[in-house]
């Protein structure tokens, strides 16, 4: 990689040829099957170096030979070692060639892109976190890190659906979550099957059943655009302020850093100024939700 | 700053020694951006050109690096560092480029368009009246150059006026016999300057500083329907936009697989997948979401950004368009 600087005439930056566009080469350490679609991956970067991540980020991985694709970093920055998780289901070329790949494959790793949940503002809060599908992915890296530094939040309440019993993810950490001290886990499906003995329906259905002061409370909400709708409604009604509910948006996060114009709502390039919104500034988007 | 006309082929023929040299030359009926080899191939009496010179800058087809897999992964940039001077490009194109130079150093730069553009130097050629009846320059206030040149040539019959922008210009100007400008050059080229309202009236019909408010107010008016109804998706007005700049990333594997590239091309918001993402969704899937887009973009967003529109009214997009959708048009409704 060369970051051979250019300083261009009159003006106040300079650049490498390229950079921006260069990924780093890193290793996938190990893969483990969450869902028949969601796999979950363990990547350290080549030079060992950590990745410099705040909760929420998302890093764009090359599989060479195929293409990029933006994935929400699903570790906390807290968690011990070098490595990053991804969590990553099968929807596409690169998403399918990453499936295919083991332990011991290189791929090309750029960022930490975008903003990222605001943590020193979360600080001291309740939080509220809601989760529907894979946004789980990108809340598991808040949610680890409120859990690694619990001291530092008031009570915590993941309210998380899935569309079936067999789609829910990291099953094992919402036992493990469940057992902290001061943290409420419900989940629901949309469909059960025979063994299912849990909640079917509406995941707003589950909000009175978690201890969270809601004036006191931040509400972080990750999901499909639909559920977004009916989950602000029903955060908002409960008495959570707007401008402490965050939102992260799935978009097309091309390129990562502003340029290609995929990702653009409205005059807002997600990729830089999200994919964590509070809601006050989405709010005033027309194209967000 | 001034030269004489007779001095400008030597200018030129001495820049052809040190840089590629790049001009306006004859293209069937119409002009188009090419290499040029002597000061005669140049056709500098052009109207406009069918693509904008923003192709050296941002080439249609770009690569990003070249990858190979032998074991591991061997990445090496691709870094053009051709010397290139484009000449005779008019003020719209030149604050396209302007515009261009803010968008993509803003925040985490473009690396590859910087790398370009500290090597481009731009001479631009001042316009004797619009380009055809469709061309608003006037009214998006580009047929003066704000900045993004290096040199400016303005016709004064027997000699041009030079104006420098960008500081590496000095390095152009020691190629030339530029001599300063007395005080008689510089009251015709300012007597000139000022007639340009009169000669670039407006075609807009209002003050487009109100043109950002009209859009906005426009966010949910029937126009985007209306014009659904007649675009085809082709994205031909953001191919020949000057200040269109958005890309894809495709990668292209060698046929022995063991390495390939990465290269970006230029795509467009009017492509009906320009906003899709994997596993089916498509947050722009209605082409009259797309228009809209596209109109917001070019006549408010960077307006209210950078305080320059991204419309230079050049006329070329409703030149192209098979529906004859013209932004001019759009632009006119809103009032």
């Amino acid at each position: 990689m060369t970051t051979s600087g250019v300083v261009w005439d009159g003006m106040h930056m300079t650049s490498g040829n390229g950079s921006a566009y260069i990924p780093r080469r890193a290793e996938i350490v190990s893969v483990k099957s969450l869902t028949a679609r969601e796999k979950y991956f363990e990547v350290r970067m080549a030079d060992g170096m950590p990745l410099g991540h705040v909760p929420g980020q998302f890093v764009e991985v090359s599989v060479f030979g195929v293409g990029e694709a933006p994935i929400s970093v699903s570790s906390s920055p807290t968690k011990k070692g070098a490595s990053f998780e991804l969590c990553i289901r099968n929807a596409g070329n690169v998403t399918g060639a990453l499936h295919r790949k083991g332990p011991g494959s290189l791929v090309g790793i750029r960022g930490p892109y975008g903003r990222g949940f605001p943590v020193d503002e979360l600080a001291g809060r309740d939080i509220l976190f809601v989760a529907g599908g894979l946004g789980l992915a990108p809340l598991r890296s808040m949610i680890n890190y409120c859990v690694d530094k619990r001291p530092e939040f008031g009570r915590l309440a993941l309210l998380y659906g899935a569309r079936t019993p067999s789609d829910l993810l990291f099953t094992d950490e919402l036992d493990r979550w469940q057992s902290t001290p001061g943290f409420d886990v419900e989940t629901t499906v949309d469909l059960a099957d025979g063994a299912w003995e849990g909640n079917v329906g509406a995941i707003t259905r589950l909000l009175d059943r978690v201890d969270i002061d809601t004036e006191k409370a931040a509400a972080l909400v990750v999901g499909p655009p639909a559920m977004f709708r009916f989950v602000l409604k029903s955060v908002l009604g409960r008495g959570v302020y707007e401008s402490r509910v965050y939102l992260s948006l799935e978009r097309r996060m091309k390129c990562g850093v502003g340029k290609c114009g995929h990702c653009q709502v409205d005059d807002v390039y997600v990729c830089r100024k999200g994919p964590v919104f509070p809601y006050t500034r989405l709010r005033r988007l027309e194209e967000a939700i | 700053m001034a030269i004489g006309k007779e001095d400008l082929p030597g200018f030129v023929e001495r820049l052809m020694l040190d840089y590629e040299v790049v001009a306006p030359v004859p293209k069937g009926s119409r002009y188009a951006y090419g290499k040029v080899e002597k000061f005669s191939d140049m056709a500098l009496g052009y109207d406009t050109t069918l693509l904008p010179p923003k192709k050296y800058l941002l080439p249609r087809r770009e690569e990003l690096f070249r990858y190979s897999l032998d074991g591991g992964i061997t990445i090496t940039p691709k870094v053009d560092k051709t010397r290139r001077v484009i000449f005779g490009m008019h003020s719209c194109d030149i604050n396209a480029v302007w515009l261009l130079d803010d968008v993509l150093a803003e925040g985490i730069p473009d690396g590859p368009y910087i790398a370009r553009r500290a090597n481009t130097f731009i001479v631009g050629l001042d316009c004797e009246e619009p380009c055809w009846e469709r061309s608003f320059c006037g009214s998006m206030k580009s047929n003066r150059p704000g900045g993004g040149y290096d040199l400016y040539l303005v016709d004064l019959g027997s000699l041009y006026v030079v104006l420098t922008g960008a500081r590496k210009a000095s390095e152009l100007v020691a190629l030339g016999k530029f001599f300063p400008a007395n005080y008689s050059i510089s009251d015709a080229f300012y007597e000139k300057w000022r007639a340009k309202e009169s000669v670039f009236p407006d075609r807009v019909g209002y003050d487009t500083g109100r043109l950002p408010a009209f859009l906005a107010d426009a966010y949910e008016s029937v126009v985007w329907d209306a014009l659904e109804e007649r675009c085809f998706d082709c994205g031909a007005c953001t191919v020949v936009c000057p200040s269109c700049y958005c890309f894809d990333v495709v990668d292209e594997p060698d046929l022995d697989m063991k390495g390939g590239v990465r290269y970006r091309k230029w795509d467009g918001c009017q492509m009906k997948a320009f906003a899709s993402v994997a596993g089916g969704g498509n947050f722009r899937g209605k082409r009259s979401d797309r228009l809209r887009h596209r109109m917001m973009r070019k006549g408010r967003y960077f307006k209210e950004k950078f305080g320059r529109f991204a419309c230079v009214g050049c006329g070329r997009c409703g030149k192209a368009c098979l529906a004859e959708i013209d932004i001019l048009d759009v632009f006119r409704q809103l009032r």
